[in-house]
């Protein structure tokens, strides 16, 4: 009896040791994924604090050291341009990366109070981190320290403000009278599939179906692997433009997110519209026909951009950003037939298409604003606003004279080396410094291609010649046959909206909703897309349409409609006076 | 003859060793006890200082990171907001909770949190008490390292690489499983494994035992090793076949420890965390992978709605602790070793 008694007590001991263990591994490992974002912080605070001391007429440029959060891993401060920008402003970044999901960090931070110096956020967060006292108002610093911010925004800097005359987040703002020579249509297909066919116009869907699905029945694989007639990704939050953009831009209208505005200015929820199911039932036929990418509803990007770059997707919607760098590894594999041309393609060929919208200013997921824990912020600020000045905007878009740029004739031109190099290399941006946190549409507070400076030259060297010259032959020659010089040409002329819907903080009171109805939306598109025939189609999207009504459709659109009507109110106000 | 005398008589010396220990035991045991009733509750104190000492670290350990953060549960009573913190906000009394009895989505995800925890607790019981006895009765120490070490070195790796691993294997973009089912003629067109919700839980449980096999295999084979050579001695003086001995001296010599770990994993059964749910699933099959975790992650954090996420957790607590309290007083009911 008590042998057993002695062995049992051996082996609750020894059970509670291994779980002591388990649990001390565990949180040892909890205390040191914290523990960098702090010490990161503090040297930069105590520099600063001791230049604060000093005067603030002339222009402090002691070095200090500030800590801006980026979802983008290859940043680096250390290139010319950056380099040059300390020299002028002594301020130099610590990149803090987010790997993931960017919403929970922002999260995160915010209940810990422990956020980098520069917090650049959505205007959900930015609204979200005002109410919880993280950031600071920047009005007073702006008109003491911010000449040149007040002077490029101008007539527009009341569009900075809240409904309290508040500023809380900067961001960039466009100047640009025409639009961006690099524009693009977001439709992508192969250019072998349009040289097979002849180089036909596409301008509908009907259209593309009819030239990929010759394409696959001639070519069933590409350098042995399937071929995918038509690509999607379903996994993670880009999901959105895969299964909702392409309604918004195929229907020729502005993007406003999930949600399209009437010319009355009342916010319907889209996936619940007709163009929807006319676009799902597209997708649905596609995949009964064995064209769209098996795998689409578990991948995500990556995946998606990894299968482009294998050449083995033959259309798809994917606005440039998306596609990634999968054209350049096809061109530097020596597949330049494999490439996509990017054009804008409807539901039929009636639509007029409005979809080249743009705001006066670039207010969207990018705002950069101010930690209440910064020590002293006039520096973020005087180094933002040299960043708005011309010499900067010139030397952020442009580069440095002699290396990137020459003036010819009086006019600045890019250097042949760096446009080849553009070409070929995927990291020739990063490494000179031409990338930046994001400012809105823009890096380093670009006031917007084809805006013009003071001195009457462009402001970004983005012209159609310059277009051009990045493009390799096979581009050239792809256009050459449709008659145009840049994709832009394919785009409809450049309409300004007040704002983008997403642009502005949505509705409190209806979030629960909103999430119920995107939950209930992602969960049965694919049953929607994978219907067997038209009935159970048919049955799949009313369920799903049921659905989202009883998850508070009605409600949360009266609210958007309500938010939309307000701001429009308020814009006209803000411009006004 | 020689050896077998030697082994005999070393036999003898070590049982007259442990009666000796035994015996010195008993003495020792028999002077305190008669002191300690004397001196009453602190003569045991002051008798036990040692190991009150020893144990004060663990127990502050315990108060500053498992009872200190229970005051937060204020705020699943309250409409708790960031900037104004838990004294400025207002209370709600029990709206919270309201809220999540009223959400249908609610019952799907304790449906699948629990589905999920139980399938996966009984296949990881029953498949590392089976690897265990059957490691127990290879007789080739390579070998049974071997098997041993490629079991469990699934558990060092990240549930990221893992869900990458199943999903590229279940591919039907040229996955290994559709291939070879292909090749084998035994379907005719890929089957896409990932996006059938009713299948994920099978998925999720397969994947789950593959990875944590080994390493819950560990301890079962501790105590095995443990256990007294005398009995399957004894059993095979008495002609027990493997399987016999196994029935009778090997499972009910486990029991215990099996026991043991079934209550303290049924504690954490609603509490199964998120990460490989999050990672296996996608929104196809999101109905049969949503966890409660995942949930609150939604429905709390994402929108900011703190209080709404703290009354799940105090939720989760009062359902785990119960589960625990019946699994107990089941083993006791038994007459099994138990947690407490």
């Amino acid at each position: 009896m008590t042998k057993r008694g002695t062995k049992k007590t051996l082996t609750v001991s020894m059970v509670m040791i291994l779980i002591a263990v388990i649990f001390a591994g565990c949180s040892g490992n909890n205390g040191n994924n914290n523990a960098p974002t702090n010490s990161a912080a503090s040297p930069a605070a105590t520099n600063g604090e001791a230049a604060a001391e000093e005067t603030p007429a002339a222009p402090d440029l002691t070095p200090v050291e500030f800590t801006i959060n980026t979802s983008d891993d290859q940043l680096k401060w250390d290139t010319p341009i950056n380099k040059k920008i300390t020299e002028k402003t002594g301020v130099t970044f610590k990149y803090d990366l987010t790997v993931g999901d960017q919403f929970q960090r922002w999260d995160l931070w915010l209940a810990s109070k422990d956020y980098p110096d520069i917090i650049v956020l959505d205007p959900k967060y930015t609204l979200r981190y005002k109410e919880a006292g993280a950031i600071i108002p920047l009005n007073d610093l702006i008109e003491k320290y911010g000449p040149n911010i007040k002077e490029k925004f101008g007539d527009k800097f009341n569009l900075l403000k809240d409904e309290n005359g508040d500023i809380y987040s900067l961001y960039s703002v466009l100047l640009a009278k025409e639009a961006p020579a690099d524009a693009t249509g977001n439709f992508i297909v192969q250019y072998d599939v349009l040289k097979e066919a002849g180089y036909p116009e596409i301008k509908t869907f009907d259209q593309l179906y009819e030239v990929i699905k010759a394409y696959k029945t001639k070519h069933p694989q590409v350098d042995g692997k399937d071929t995918i007639g038509f690509g999607a990704y379903m996994n993670g939050w880009v999901m959105k433009h895969a299964f909702n953009n392409p309604i918004i831009w195929g229907s020729g209208l502005a993007d406003h997110g999930n949600y399209t505005i009437s010319d009355s200015g009342e916010v319907d929820y889209n996936p619940v519209s007709e163009a929807t199911k006319t676009y799902y039932q597209f997708l649905n036929k596609l995949n009964n026909e064995g064209m769209l990418d098996k795998e689409s509803f578990s991948m995500d990007e990556k995946a998606f951009q990894a299968k482009a770059a294998q050449g083995r997707i033959l259309a798809a919607y994917s606005p440039n950003w998306l596609l990634g760098d999968a054209e350049k590894s096809l061109r530097a594999a020596g597949q330049p037939e494999r490439a996509y041309a990017h054009i804008p393609i409807y539901f039929n060929e009636n639509v007029v298409d409005h979809s080249n919208s743009s705001t006066p200013t670039s207010a969207g997921n990018y705002q950069w604003t101010i930690s209440s824990k910064t020590k002293n912020p006039e520096r973020i600020i005087q180094m933002i606003d040299y960043l708005f000045s011309d010499e900067a905007q010139v030397l952020t878009q442009w580069g440095i004279e002699g290396e990137d740029y020459s003036v010819v004739d009086g006019k600045r031109t890019v250097n042949p080396e760096l446009v080849t190099k553009r070409q070929t290399d995927a990291n020739i941006d990063y490494d000179r410094g031409f990338k930046s946190v994001g400012t809105g549409n823009t890096f380093w507070f670009g006031v917007g291609h084809g805006a013009k400076l003071a001195d009457g030259d462009y402001s970004t060297p983005l012209t159609k010649d310059v277009v051009e010259l990045g493009y390799d032959d096979m581009t050239k020659e792809v256009l050459a046959k449709y008659g145009k010089q840049v994709w832009a040409d394919f785009l409809a002329p450049v309409e300004y909206v007040p704002g983008f819907l997403w642009q502005l903080t949505p509705p409190e009171a209806t979030k629960v909703e909103e999430q119920k109805m995107d939950d209930t939306w992602r969960k049965n598109i694919p049953k929607i897309i994978l219907s067997k025939d038209a009935a159970a189609f048919e049955k799949s999207w009313s369920q799903m349409v049921t659905e989202i009504d009883k998850a508070g459709v009605k409600k949360v659109n009266e609210a958007y409609t309500k938010l939309w009507k307000e701001f429009i109110e308020k814009y006209n106000q803000n411009i006004a006076g | 003859m020689h050896n077998k005398d030697r082994f005999t008589s070393k036999t003898v010396t070590r049982k007259v060793q442990k009666k000796m220990s035994k015996a010195t035991e008993q003495i020792k045991l028999a002077s305190y006890l008669p002191q300690a009733k004397r001196r009453g509750f602190f003569g045991k104190l002051i008798k036990q200082q040692q190991l009150l000492i020893m144990s004060v670290p663990f127990v502050l350990i315990a108060l500053v990171f498992s009872y200190g953060p229970l005051w937060g549960w204020i705020m699943a009573f309250q409409d708790y907001k960031i900037g104004k913190g838990v004294l400025g906000s207002s209370f709600v009394g029990f709206d919270n909770f309201v809220k999540i009895f009223q959400d249908e989505q609610f019952y799907f995800v304790m449906r699948n949190t629990l589905a999920m925890s139980f399938m996966g607790l009984i296949a990881s019981f029953v498949g590392s008490i089976v690897l265990a006895l059957l490691l127990n009765e290879v007789r080739k120490t390579f070998f049974k390292r071997a098997i041993q070490t490629i079991t469990y070195i699934p558990h060092f790796v990240s549930w990221v690489v893992i869900a990458n691993v199943v999903t590229f294997f279940l591919s039907p973009d040229g996955g290994l499983l559709n291939v070879i089912m292909m090749k084998l003629k035994l379907i005719n067109e890929p089957i896409y494994f990932m996006i059938k919700g009713e299948w994920f839980w099978i998925i999720h449980t397969l994947a789950s035992l593959w990875k944590e096999l080994g390493w819950s295999t560990i301890i079962y084979l501790a105590v095995l090793m443990g256990l007294n050579p005398e009995h399957y001695e004894a059993a095979e003086m008495d002609g027990a076949s493997r399987f016999r001995k196994m029935w009778h001296i090997s499972i009910p010599g486990l029991m215990p420890t099996a026991i043991l770990l079934l209550t303290m994993s049924i504690g954490w059964a609603i509490n199964s965390g998120f990460e490989s749910q999050f990672v296996l699933g996608n929104p196809a099959v999101i109905e049969y992978s949503d966890v409660i975790d995942l949930y609150a992650l939604r429905y709390s954090t994402q929108l900011s709605d703190y209080s709404y996420g703290m009354a799940i957790n105090m939720f989760k607590s009062v359902i785990s602790v119960l589960m625990v309290l019946s699994v107990t007083y089941l083993a006791k009911k038994t007459q099994q070793s138990r947690l407490f």
